[in-house]
């Protein structure tokens, strides 16, 4: 059964497992033909620099990995304008086409959701 | 409507302020685990939003709670879920 599931990404990249524990569990879902969108909320936003280079830490490239989503028909990515103000990022130095929406418009897009996770 | 778990210490973690940006009006906010903190925040002790805290983390803490937020046990935390669309943890 296919359920509209929204997966909020709060955590920065490369300081924890659990940006990759979402990005599995998103690519695991579609898999298993989930309608998924995702939200990158706070540090999360972070998980889209385009020019990533953790190899010089060990440590598989996150956006390197989200570049496989349009190929499992996930093309609603979401941040939110405030986040990108306040952590001084501009939408150029993402790597991903984004929606962008502001703070006010979130709890919209949660309800319009069945299932909603957090990592 | 949604019930948001907040597990962290808003002292420490930005986990209680990310949620109070995004919240809606009609949501609410459970405290539990080190997210009973924030009962000794001003962001929690001036909130008009329902809230709630665990009593087992409180009393488990040394804290007590304070203004508007009730203190519940693990019983109506399962109902609060059940009464939510929605439930998001914060951690």
């Amino acid at each position: 059964m296919t359920k509209k599931i929204l997966i909020i990404a709060r955590s920065a990249p490369y300081g924890s497992s659990l940006a990759r524990e979402g990005l599995d569990y998103v690519l695991t879902s579609a898999a298993y033909d989930q309608k998924i969108c995702l939200l990158f909320l706070g540090d999360g936003l972070f998980q889209l620099l385009k020019e990533q280079q953790p190899k010089q830490i060990n440590l598989k490239s996150q956006i390197g990995a989200m570049e496989i989503l349009p190929l499992y028909d996930i093309e609603d990515l979401f941040v939110v304008e405030e986040d990108l103000l306040e952590r001084n990022i501009k939408q150029e130095t993402l790597g991903m086409e984004v929606k962008i929406i502001k703070r006010s418009e979130v709890s919209q897009l949660i309800n319009t959701q069945e299932k909603v996770l957090s990592f | 409507m949604t019930l948001h778990l907040i597990q962290r210490s808003p002292f420490s973690n930005s986990a209680l302020k990310d949620c109070l940006n995004i919240i809606a009006a009609k949501d609410s906010v459970l405290l539990m685990e080190d997210g009973v903190y924030g009962l000794q925040h001003s962001l929690m002790q001036q909130t008009k939003l329902s809230a709630y805290a665990l009593q087992e983390d409180i009393s488990a803490r040394g804290l007590d709670s304070k203004g508007n937020i009730k203190e519940i046990d693990y019983c109506e935390f399962v109902n609060l879920c059940g009464q939510h669309q929605h439930v998001i943890s914060w951690y």
